[in-house]
């Protein structure tokens, strides 16, 4: 007995209108779906053209125009350490260069200054005990001994 | 208990000998650094004074007093 199988539909080239040259455009993609806006031989020659003649006027208007640095006009109205601020002080007021006061007037760096102090002393009270029990060690180097020594001195006074 | 090298102690003796009395905070805060080895210490003391390091190891050893 015969077995018949039904008709072979997988893959393989199935003579669709693909396979029609005549349906074939050879400037390919767009050109056979009526979207294609390509120019003829003679509008492109008028569109380059009418480039060319736009880039020469162009370039003779550059060459014509003075050549400015963009650095120097945005610094034009700048005097650095010379111009007044908005109170009528000087830039400079508070440093010990250009016009204005120098930096006596600055009162936070003597606080700085007492506050380190304060601190150092602060450290050297905390640890001097245990700094002098140190001293007593075997092989305690007479360099320790006299900077303990220092240390005693600045906190007793 | 003996002068042992590489720890707070020996730390300051070196910072505070090396960098002056007049630094001694500094010194003291340099100290509590966990610094790697005592070569590592001292290059940077060297680095930062220009200068050999100052201070006494167990090698200068000599017997002194605390006023």
């Amino acid at each position: 007995m015969a077995i018949t199988k039904p008709g072979e539909n997988r893959g393989g080239a199935n003579g669709g209108p693909q396979y029609n040259p005549a349906n074939v455009n050879l400037l390919g993609g767009n050109g056979t779906n009526g979207d294609y806006t390509g120019f003829k031989y003679g509008e492109n020659k008028a569109l380059n053209d009418s480039r060319v003649e736009g880039n020469a006027a162009v370039g003779s208007i550059k060459a014509a125009a003075p050549i400015q640095n963009p650095a120097s006009s945005l610094l034009a109205d700048v005097t650095p350490l010379d111009g007044d601020t908005q109170d009528s002080l000087p830039v400079s007021d508070g440093v010990d260069v250009g016009r204005g006061r120098g930096s006596e007037t600055l009162q936070g760096q003597q606080s700085n200054e007492d506050q380190n102090m304060a601190e150092g002393l602060y450290l050297m009270k905390r640890y001097l005990p245990e700094l002098i029990n140190v001293t007593r060690l075997n092989g305690t180097p007479d360099s320790y001994k006299k900077l303990v020594n220092a240390i005693k001195q600045k906190v007793i006074g | 208990m003996k002068w042992t090298e590489n720890n707070f102690f020996d730390h300051l003796d070196k910072f505070g000998n090396s960098l002056g009395y007049d630094n001694i905070p500094t010194a003291i805060c340099l100290s509590m650094v966990p610094w790697q080895s005592t070569e590592d210490r001292d290059i940077f003391i060297m680095a930062l004074t220009g200068e050999d390091v100052k201070g006494g190891g167990p090698s200068t050893f000599n017997v002194g007093v605390v006023q």
